[in-house]
């Protein structure tokens, strides 16, 4: 017995009194029928959520999987842009395309704002004072 | 889920159903057909977080308080039921409620038993009816040993009053 006996013992007044509560306020035993109806349903159930945990354990591995490979794909095919000889293309590839994320967004954009100073991507002079009038620079 | 874990388990709900019914056909006022259902409910539940199961707490303290939880969701439910079919009256009595004693006193006690608070009804059902200790009935309904003993007073000065013929000793003399 615990500590707390002494608490939940009923005074021998009540005692009688509570034993005819508990007899009159009882369920019946169950029938053989109803037991083997019960644990039979019981064993269906656990069965069916073993299945159903199964089943969806596998569907999330798919899931995941697929997932997986779309990203794995995906910034495969936009590794190149880090590379492009075009920035200006580069940042309208980078930011029409969603998902990008925002470091390879980030290493995009300084490509697109970096001085050129590749000589073959100047452009001859007389093409550069046009364009310093056009764009007011 | 070890193997162990799992026949462990199968072999309490071998042991424990009668009496894990009998409990719920209490909490849920005597409707058998809810009792079994709150039973098998509480055994899948347990089933389900067995892996999560703390060793510190024991497998009966454990599975009675997801009991309890399903008997409460179950009243939640009725009451909810209840209020949107109007219904004043107590629920007809299901074909499977077959039960033990005298049909009618056993509804005055439910009706009794139903005028009390939550707590005091699952104090006192599960001390003085299903013979749990104090510490026991606090670890299964989540309520300090301190609640649970002010319940249990209460509601025996409750039921006392309302039930007081049922004394066999007051039967018995003249």
């Amino acid at each position: 017995m615990t500590d707390d006996a002494s608490d939940d013992r009923l005074r021998a007044s009540d005692e009688a009194w509570v034993h005819r509560i508990a007899s009159e306020f009882a369920a019946a035993p169950q029938s053989a029928a109803q037991r083997a109806a019960f644990v039979t349903t019981l064993d269906e159930r656990i069965a069916r959520g073993r299945r159903r945990r199964a089943v969806l354990g596998s569907g999330a591995l798919v899931v995941i999987a697929s997932v997986a490979t779309l990203v794995i794909v995906h910034f495969s095919q936009d590794a190149p842009l880090a590379n492009e000889t075009r920035p200006g293309a580069s940042v309208a590839s980078a930011t029409d395309t969603p998902g990008v994320g925002a470091a390879q967004a980030d290493a995009i954009l300084a490509l697109a704002i970096a001085p050129e100073t590749a000589s073959d991507e100047r452009l001859p002079d007389d093409y550069e004072a046009i364009a310093g009038v056009l764009l007011g620079g | 889920m070890s193997d162990t874990r799992t026949r462990e388990f199968e072999a309490f709900v071998a042991a424990r159903r009668e009496r894990a019914i009998a409990l719920a056909w209490r909490l849920v006022g005597g409707d058998g057909a809810a009792a079994e259902d709150v039973a098998q409910e509480a055994f899948v539940r347990a089933y389900r977080a067995l892996g999560r199961f703390r060793e510190e707490a024991l497998l009966s303290t454990w599975f009675y308080r997801i009991l309890v939880n399903e008997a409460r969701r179950y009243r939640r439910w009725r009451w909810v039921r209840r209020r949107f079919k109007s219904e004043a009256g107590p629920e007809v009595a299901d074909p499977r409620a077959v039960a033990r004693g005298d049909p009618v006193l056993r509804l005055r006690i439910a009706r009794a038993l139903e005028r009390l608070s939550n707590g005091q009804r699952e104090a006192f059902l599960l001390v003085h009816l299903d013979g749990m200790t104090v510490s026991e009935a606090a670890a299964v309904t989540g309520r300090a040993a301190g609640t649970v003993k002010s319940h249990l007073h209460r509601a025996l000065r409750t039921l006392r009053a309302e039930l007081a013929d049922l004394d066999p000793r007051r039967e018995a003399s003249p």
